[in-house]
Parts: C-alpha cells; structure tokens; sequence
C-alpha cells in the first residue's frame, strides 16, 4: 500500500515536473550556420554518386558506351569475313599447285 | 513590418526579411523540434531545415493559416520524419547485432534527455517523463508537445494538426492516460522500495 502511495507520488511529481519550463534558445550564430547551409546546398555536388544526379552527362556516357560497342561488333564480324576469304584463297591455292599430284606424274616417266 | 508585408517581401526573395522571419521564429521552431527529437543537435538541423523548406516554398504559401502556424506545422512534420528515420535505422542496427556484425551501435542505447527548460530540482522526473514522452504515439506526442512544452492553445495545435479541437482534446487526456501507465511500470521496475 504504502508502495502504491509512493509510486503514485512518483508518477504525480513526474507528470508536475514540465509545469513551468521555459522554451529553449538556439546557440548563437544560427542564422550564420543556417546561411552556411542553404549555400552548400545550393552548391554543385562533387560527391561520390553526383554523376547519377547529372542525367545528360550519364545519358552522353551510355550514348558512347553503345557507340563503342556496336563498333566493336562490327569490327569482329568483318574481321571474321576476312578471314574465311583468306582460307577459301588458300585453299584454291593450295588446289591448283598441290591436291592433284598425277598431273605431274610425266616427269617421273623419264 | 505586419505579417503581410513580411509574407510578400519573402515572396520578393528579400534576403532582410527571411532574416527577419529566422530571428522571429528560430526559438519557438528549435523548442519545438527538441521538445520532439529529445535531441540537441538533431533539433537544430531540423530547426534550420524547417526554415530552409519556408524559404523554398514560401511561394505555395497562399496564407489561409498564420505564418506561426505554418512553421509549427513544417516543424512538426520534420521532427516526426526524423524520428522515423532514427527508428528505421534503430531496427537496422539491431538486426546487424542480431547477425552477429562486430560494428556495435551507440544508437541502440536509449539517451537520457533534459530539457534545458527544466528547473534545476525537476531534472530528475523530468528525465522519467521524456522517456515516457517518447514512446506515445506521433499524434498524442506532437500536441502533448505542443501544449505542455511549447504551451500552445488547443486551438492552435488544432490549427497546426489541421483538425478540431475536441480531437486535441482527446489527443491530450490519451497522451496523459498513456503516460501514466509507462511511468506506472517504469517506477514499478526502478523503486520497488
């Protein structure tokens, strides 16, 4: 009971304790801090995810990334052209001096 | 300069009359949000991010309310944001715990807060009562705030909630309600005898 009394007390004192506070003050200089602020917002960003925000500059960097890589494509495949037409020459070669071997066979009747 | 003329020239961009509304405001904005945040240094960014949003927006104003009301209003929705976010990044940092990351979080511990208002004899129940201030929820926070810290009328926190003021009122006998029951059992835990 005299727990009771006590904690009621307690509670009571607690919920008393706000009657009469004053309002707090901001420190000194807070418009300066707020002026401070208001300029490094207004200021470009230089951080790290700041190019993410710059749409054109990432769009003109996709823009090169696709031009670079359809060239790269196109490259290859014509790389690859010139290379089966230098086999098939090869070969045409390779057929006319070499792969018929009788047509020289007279010059071993001597 | 009567509230008007001070509205248009923010409106104009004048730079004398923004420093005017800082210096009107700048107290009862901070007194606000600390009464709120429970937090000095996170009362005065919110408080200069409140006037920064004004600053921004003062153009939409189109000063249906007082401005007073409208800074509340901002102030308020700012520090609740914030309590928000601080209570996102509680339960993140309580998972990484529970993960067993080695990185402990300071923000895990619950801060003991005095307003610097209170009288010096206060301090002690004072401290029981912010806790308990802080676990109300936002609504009955904000106009217990209001009116037992920043001892505004039921009529202007009805303003600055944009509802009635019997909703105020029952806002605030809820905020009692709730904390007497939180001290109730922290008294319970803490003075058995």
């Amino acid at each position: 009971m005299k727990n009771e009394n006590n904690i009621e007390t307690k509670i009571n004192q607690a919920l008393n304790s706000i009657e009469g506070i004053e309002s707090a003050e901001v420190k000194p200089y807070f418009y300066t801090r707020l002026q401070a602020k208001m300029e490094n917002q207004m200021a470009p960003s230089y951080g790290k995810f700041s190019i993410l925000a710059n749409l054109k500059l990432s769009l003109a960097m996709l823009a090169v990334f696709f031009v670079f890589n359809l060239t790269s494509i196109v490259f290859l495949s014509g790389s690859q052209n010139t290379d089966s037409t230098a086999t098939s020459a090869l070969d045409e070669f390779s057929e006319e001096y070499f792969s018929n071997p009788n047509v020289y066979d007279y010059l071993n009747d001597y | 300069m009567s509230e008007d003329q001070l509205i248009l020239a923010l409106k104009e961009g004048s730079e004398s009359a923004f420093r005017d509304l800082v210096e009107t405001h700048q107290n009862r904005v901070y007194n606000t949000c600390l009464g709120l945040l429970q937090n000095e240094s996170d009362a005065e960014e919110t408080a200069q991010d409140v006037f920064i949003e004004v600053h921004r927006s003062i153009g939409a104003f189109r000063g249906d309310s007082k401005l007073s009301t409208w800074l509340y209003r901002i102030a308020t929705t700012k520090s609740l944001e914030l309590i928000r976010k601080n209570k996102r990044q509680k339960r993140f940092a309580f998972l990484q715990s529970l993960a067993g990351s080695d990185e402990k979080s300071d923000s895990l511990k619950q801060a003991h807060f005095v307003h610097p208002g209170i009288e010096m004899e206060q301090k002690e129940n004072a401290e029981a009562l912010f806790q308990a201030i802080a676990q109300l929820p936002e609504t009955q926070k904000v106009a217990f705030t209001l009116h037992k810290i920043e001892g505004l009328a039921y009529q202007q926190i009805s303003e600055i909630m944009e509802t009635s003021v019997s909703s105020v009122e029952s806002l605030m006998f809820r905020s009692k309600k709730n904390l007497q029951k939180t001290l109730k059992s922290y008294y319970e835990k803490n003075f058995r005898d």
